[in-house]
């Protein structure tokens, strides 16, 4: 009997080989055409609510059988957290439509990861963890078996796996700024272990956790060893307390400062003015200091055209600093500039905030609802 | 004005709602409200796009949020037999 259930993962490495199936999304128009799966190279999707099959069963049936013509193979059925799809595939599956259904949904499909190691010099070892749904970066780096984790989400066991595949033992956490798209697991998981959790005092003065304050521009020590070649440098204006850390002299991790193809929001805080001036200097001044042949490692990617042969989503300090006005344009005119583009900030922004701070919780189905879709931290026009 | 009919789908996932909503509705004379109480957010928009799919038999005559004896908060849909 053919399989009738298929995971992200397995989904995902077929779409990545380029043997993606046809898919079809069951949920309602305004959700797909807000965010779905996407590949290297467009997909054979086809959006047919699962009520249609409910209602007029004969006449969704028939428009599938005519997408699908003579294929064969399995077709994979996706809704939102896995329910309809099975319930339309069972439909189909009655009707000798092959169809397989990606077990949790659009919400499993938004949560699950793929790690992939990033090459370093010798001494240190990096892996980028990818939330390939939702286009989430986050890190682990290690120097001997010591190890820290930059901006986990809440997957945590995700970096256990990682952690003990490696036989790493994680000493710290550290977020490069207070993340506003998504749910931090970075104080589960330092809770968990034991170990500090590290990021700037200015935007976790108000965490309801201890949070050890990142340095500027230092060496970042964990309880008082200092096994990483990791430095920390202060680069406000996507928020008060973005940072970004040096890998190695080689590797920048930039959080939402930095992205492959350009910088970060300033106006996701009501502050638009006072932030893209903090972000014009830190580009010109303080990132713009630095090597241009530094590889960017971002905590978003906005689309697959960012990826690297070996997988990794990574660009060149240079290349993206010229994307963005801040070298060509005068502080005044930047800030005037970022101003005309500003826009709102997706509502459950000021709930992921809190939630990051340890001043709100949610259950498990408000979170899947508060990271819905892909992320908008990145400045859409650079 | 009597009390509408009331389906209470608290708790339970999707497609169960709307497949449980119609069947109830189908049994009621036309012109007859049926009040569907969820707990799904997604249902809000699913039960949009259902009215729609056959809107010559069914009407959405509204949609409210709520919150019930559990502290859940509850979504609830006013559909209209049309014929």
């Amino acid at each position: 009997m053919a399989e009738t259930l298929t995971t992200p993962a397995a989904l995902y490495a077929r779409i990545e080989a380029g043997d993606g199936p046809p898919i079809l999304d069951v949920r309602n128009r305004d959700e797909f055409a807000r965010w779905r799966i996407e590949g290297p190279t467009p997909l054979d999707i086809l959006n047919l609510p699962y009520f249609d099959f409910i209602e007029q069963e004969t006449e969704a049936l028939a428009q599938v059988q005519a997408w699908i013509g003579g294929r064969t193979g399995s077709l994979v059925a996706v809704c939102a957290k896995g329910d309809s799809s099975a319930f339309v595939a069972e439909v189909l599956r009655h009707h000798d439509v092959a169809t397989t259904n990606l077990e949790g949904g659009m919400a499993a499909w938004g949560m699950a990861t793929i790690a992939h190691p990033i090459p370093v010099s010798v001494g240190v070892r990096a892996w980028q963890i990818l939330r390939f749904g939702r286009g989430c970066l986050s890190y682990v780096v290690a120097a001997g078996r010591d190890a820290v984790v930059v901006d986990p989400h809440r997957a945590v066991d995700d970096y256990r796996k990682v952690l003990d595949a490696e036989g790493l033992i994680l000493r710290a956490v550290l977020d490069t700024h207070l993340h506003a798209d998504h749910v931090s697991g970075a104080w589960a998981l330092a809770a968990a272990a034991g170990v500090p959790y590290l990021a700037s005092a200015g935007d976790f003065a108000e965490a309801a956790f201890p949070v050890e304050p990142t340095p500027d521009d230092a060496r970042v020590t964990i309880g008082g060893l200092s096994v990483l070649p990791l430095v920390s440098l202060h680069t406000p204006g996507h928020t008060p307390g973005s940072t970004s850390f040096l890998v190695n002299d080689a590797l920048l991790l930039t959080g939402d400062t930095v992205f492959v193809e350009g910088v970060g929001r300033p106006d996701l805080g009501g502050r638009t003015a006072e932030w893209a001036r903090e972000l014009y200097r830190t580009l010109r001044d303080r990132l713009g200091g630095l090597a241009p042949d530094l590889s960017v490692f971002p905590a978003h990617s906005s689309g697959r055209h960012e990826r690297r042969a070996d997988g990794t989503v990574a660009g060149r300090l240079g290349t993206a600093l010229q994307a963005s006005q801040a070298l060509r344009l005068n502080e005044g005119d930047f800030v005037r500039a970022a101003a005309e583009e500003a826009g709102g900030a997706p509502p459950a922004y000021a709930t992921v905030r809190a939630i990051n701070l340890g001043r709100a919780t949610a259950g498990e189905e408000e979170l899947v609802e508060l990271e819905l879709g892909k992320n908008e931290c990145a400045l859409s026009r650079h | 004005m009597p009390e509408p009919r009331t389906l209470d789908a608290s708790g339970l996932k999707c497609p169960v709602p709307i497949v449980r909503a119609k069947k109830e509705i189908d049994s009621l004379p036309v012109g007859e409200v049926l009040r569907v109480i969820a707990t799904d957010p997604g249902s809000v928009l699913d039960f949009q796009g259902w009215v729609k799919t056959n809107p010559s038999k069914y009407e959405l005559v509204g949609q409210e949020q709520g919150r019930d004896a559990q502290a859940r908060t509850t979504y609830i849909h006013l559909v209209r037999r049309k014929a």
